[in-house]
């Protein structure tokens, strides 16, 4: 720009990058063990403690939206091809950029305390009330249910070792600081894996820093950022490192969240045959020019909190505000999209069929070694590779046979717990749980991952299980989605240290009441 | 209750004052010499301070010296280079890691060096590529200003519009400059009423700001209000010293036939000015032409200031300066070639413009005079009023 009147000037490109109150973090859907009245759903949509735990950022529009819909009953015979798998994807995406409407709770908090709730397109109607932050109540609503609702701080839920997965995926951010320029230096170019590479000192863990990585940055040194070994390393007993500690990265952090109880009556008018409830969430960010815009939060509503919304007015609140995030299916993005921000698509994730397919097998190629190294099995085809690789596709048809059986096994359950009713339920397929990217709750299990997600659930290690080989064997029973969790494998698994990846409880026990989650710190 | 300025200000200060409670404890030596450069150059340019942009190169150079990959701080100082118009410098920060004239911040200083150098269809494919790359507010506002200048009015605010919609709540002082670039568009235009409320919601936006009230004063005084748009200037200045401010107030001053106030005001613009030339800087050579063309009557000093930013940044700019310092000089011939080679470019200004007709007439030029004329009416100059720059 022409003399001093550059459009950025002022802003830094190292500004630290702040947490935001549009990070959506985890969304949770199970079925509530609470009955009295009929069946309910518990969904919970946790983000960043911004400004505080209890206090929100007015600036925010959060929404949950949701659909019922009926369980798919699986054909008799599949066709598992790529054609077929992508004809599959074609025949959501119709479906969720179709007629299919989904409903929605849409939130936003005043510099008061006060959270306005929207209620919109439920087979009874919409609404709106006006209740208090962080306390447990319940909004009637005009067709005679009772939804419990919790507005408010809580503690973060999710229990992971988030640096052992970067560390897993060699994500540089997570350890260095690395120049906002240098896209290239996220994701290195060094072969994924679960078991430290034998000169990977770029990531390897450093017991003389043990700190680094969570939370401790190094600056990142000079390129290249690669790996030139051809094995694991090996401690002097023989065993791998494992890039993974079980250490708990979430251990005392805090989380605002907005849960509800809701009668399934509420969301379908159908509820023998809507038996999945299908959510996920969003946050908003309110648009510049609106910000100062003294535009009054409908006192209308506030007078007759339960009239009947006109629904283009709802679309012209949103119009006033911008798409941040999305949150469905954990490690959807994280994992699956390599957190490109423009990947956030939510349920509209079919596009990403293709690419889905790709990074899959990029995974594999690192995960599928690592596992096998390990004595496992593996679902990925990596040509029985000794050692990771780090490989790319450029087209999904060459990546497909690889990751044919990943994308098709039924994840095998660990018992039978979570079909408390016997009845018969397909067991969920990777394609299925990432695309679209939802929580998909089957009202008549238990609503455990993948069948909806509790927050007792290891998704994160779970994740990993889609890799192994569900038709092999560990101690005479099937491989399943919990078989990473269990301490057992780990104690005769050449490796060390001998722990599970992710640690296998919160810090903080959850309530067997509504909200669920646990007291803030 | 301190102003959005004053507080984003007060932040930086902290910062710099090794006062932050956030993660920058932890930092590495290195990592917190790139923030303190990074952190100068912020205050900088909100204060508008561009002597204090000197210090944020050398501290830049400092944090160079102390990491092993300093990508950021080559685009920082690529960005202060640009800000000083040392377009050189800007070239080189870029070609010390050149994967950085492929991202999005690079492409977009490269089209503003192509801007400046007079490469109009370059810079606008520049901004372009940036933007597909990476639709930021800031590459739309930078593509709006060309074609503010190039095309007209509405196709400028239609991207300033577009630049607007992609800014949140938490950047309002962005919003707020769009607006002012909106108002600006305004003005030229002649829609006082609708730059008034541009000024006024990017007032509203962010507050404190000296350089929206900048804009308000220039607005005041092309509503001939002279007496409180002195008023507003002084005001203005006396929060933000610069020079080039100084130099409005008094040229205000004198329109005003207040000689006695204007005269210090501009001998202290004029000081800083040479100050910095004296230091090594270039960004002032416009300032002077300026200054020596207009209140200092001096037409042979501002001719020899506008023939060494020419040789910096050839463009409509400084074409149409140097023929305003000849015309003034007494250069009639030379002065109507240069304006013509200005308005080849194909710029809409209707202050070059009228500019034109003087020059082109005093030429003899009588028919571009006159063709000049009717473009810088069509668009609606006010001709013969006082003109205000946006620094």
């Amino acid at each position: 720009m022409a003399d001093h009147n550059d459009p950025n000037a002022v802003n830094s490109i190292f500004s630290d990058i702040d947490v935001s109150a549009a990070d959506l973090y985890d969304l949770f859907g199970f079925p509530s063990a609470d009955t009295d009245g009929g069946e309910k759903v518990v969904i919970a949509l946790t983000f960043a403690a911004v400004p505080h735990a209890g206090t929100f950022d007015t600036d925010m529009l959060y929404r949950l939206r949701m659909v019922g819909e009926p369980r798919v009953v699986r054909p008799s015979k599949e066709d598992h091809s790529l054609p077929a798998l992508l004809r599959y994807f074609d025949a959501l995406k119709e479906r969720y950029l179709g007629p299919l409407a989904a409903s929605e709770i849409r939130l936003t908090v005043d510099a008061g305390g006060q959270a306005t709730v929207k209620f919109i397109d439920f087979p009874g109607g919409s609404f709106t009330k006006v209740v208090d932050t962080n306390q447990v109540l319940t909004i009637d609503t005009p067709d005679g249910h009772a939804i419990k609702t919790y507005i408010g701080g809580r503690d973060d839920a999710f229990f992971n070792d988030l640096t052992g997965f970067f560390r897993s995926i060699n994500y540089a951010p997570q350890f260095y600081h690395v120049p906002h320029t240098m896209t290239e230096a996220r994701e290195l170019q060094i072969p994924k894996t679960l078991l430290e590479l034998e000169g990977n000192d770029l990531f390897n863990y450093d017991p003389a820093d043990p700190e680094w990585g969570y939370g401790k940055k190094r600056d990142l040194p000079p390129g290249p950022w690669t790996w030139n070994g051809n094995a694991f390393r090996k401690d002097a007993n023989g065993n791998y490192r494992f890039v993974y500690t079980g250490r708990d990265c979430q251990a005392g952090r805090n989380i605002n969240c907005m849960v509800f109880e809701i009668p399934l009556a509420f969301i379908t008018g159908d509820t023998q045959r809507n038996r999945i409830v299908n959510t996920w969430g969003e946050s908003w960010v309110l648009k510049a020019a609106e910000k100062i815009e003294t535009i009054p939060d409908e006192p209308f509503w506030l007078e007759h909190p339960h009239v009947l919304i006109d629904a283009v007015r709802q679309d012209e609140e949103l119009k006033r505000y911008k798409l941040v995030d999305t949150d469905g299916q954990p490690f959807a993005d994280a994992g699956l999209s390599e957190r490109e921000d423009n990947r956030q698509l939510g349920a509209n994730n079919f596009w990403l069929a293709p690419h889905f397919v790709k990074r899959l097998a990029h995974l594999g190629w690192g995960f599928g070694p690592s596992i096998s190294a390990l004595g496992l099995k593996t679902s990925f085809d990596h040509d029985d590779s000794p050692v990771s690789v780090h490989r790319t596709y450029s087209l999904a048809t060459l990546a497909f046979p690889r990751v044919k059986k990943v994308l098709f096994q039924s994840m095998n359950m660990p018992d039978d717990s979570w079909n408390p009713k016997g009845l018969d339920i397909a067991l969920r397929r990777p394609f299925e749980i990432f695309v679209p990217n939802v929580c998909a709750i089957d009202m008549d299990t238990t609503g455990t991952w993948p069948f909806g997600r509790r927050l007792e659930d290891q998704v994160a290690t779970r994740f990993l299980s889609v890799f192994l080989d569900m038709d092999a064997e560990f101690n005479g029973k099937k491989y399943h989605l919990d078989l990473l969790n269990d301490p057992a494998l780990w104690a005769v698994a050449p490796v060390d240290p001998k722990t599970p990846p992710n640690p296998l409880g919160n810090d903080k026990p959850f309530l067997d009441h509504f909200p669920y989650l646990a007291e803030p710190w | 209750m301190p102003t959005d300025y004053e507080t984003e200000l007060a932040r930086i200060d902290r910062d710099l004052a090794g006062e932050s409670t956030g993660v920058t404890a932890d930092l590495s030596p290195a990592m917190q010499a790139m923030l303190h450069a990074s952190r100068l150059y912020q205050r900088a340019s909100l204060t508008g301070d561009l002597v204090a942009l000197d210090a944020a190169d050398a501290a830049a150079d400092a944090a160079i010296a102390q990491t092993r990959v300093p990508d950021d701080l080559y685009l920082l100082k690529a960005q202060i280079a640009m800000k000083l118009h040392r377009l050189d410098e800007v070239r080189r920060n870029l070609d010390a890691v050149p994967a950085l004239r492929e991202t999005p911040d690079g492409m977009a200083l490269l089209a503003d060096v192509d801007f400046q150098e007079g490469r109009y269809d370059e810079a606008r494919r520049g901004y372009e590529a940036a933007i597909a790359r990476d639709r930021t507010w800031d590459a739309l506002a930078r593509l709006a200003h060309v074609a503010g200048k190039m095309d007209d009015a509405a196709a400028a605010d239609r991207l300033y519009a577009e630049a607007e919609d992609e800014l949140t709540a938490k950047q309002m002082r962005s919003y707020a400059w769009v607006q002012l670039q909106r108002g600006t568009l305004d003005v030229a235009e002649g829609r006082l009423d609708d730059a008034a409320a541009h000024y006024d919601r990017a007032a509203r936006a962010y507050s404190g700001y000296w350089l929206v009230d900048e804009h308000v004063a220039a607005l005041t005084a092309a509503r001939h209000d002279m007496d409180a748009a002195i008023a507003r200037y002084e005001d203005v200045v006396a929060r933000v010293p610069k020079p080039e401010l100084k130099q409005t107030l008094g040229e205000l001053y004198a329109a005003a036939g207040q000689r006695e106030r204007a005269q210090p005001l501009l001998e202290q613009a004029q000081s800083a000015y040479l100050d910095s030339v004296a230091r090594g800087g270039v960004h002032y050579y416009h300032h002077l032409t300026d200054l020596y063309a207009g209140p200092l009557d001096a037409p042979a000093e501002a001719v020899r200031w506008a023939r060494m930013d020419l040789a910096l940044r050839r463009n409509f700019n400084t074409l149409a300066a140097l023929a305003w310092a000849l015309h003034r000089a007494g250069d009639a011939a030379e002065a109507s070639d240069t304006m013509a080679e200005a308005l080849a470019s194909g710029v809409n200004d209707a202050h070059l413009y009228a500019h034109a007709a003087t020059i082109f007439r005093a030429a003899g030029r009588t028919d571009e005079g006159e063709r000049a004329a009717k473009r810088a009416g069509g668009a609606h100059h006010h001709h013969g009023h006082f003109h205000v720059h946006h620094h």
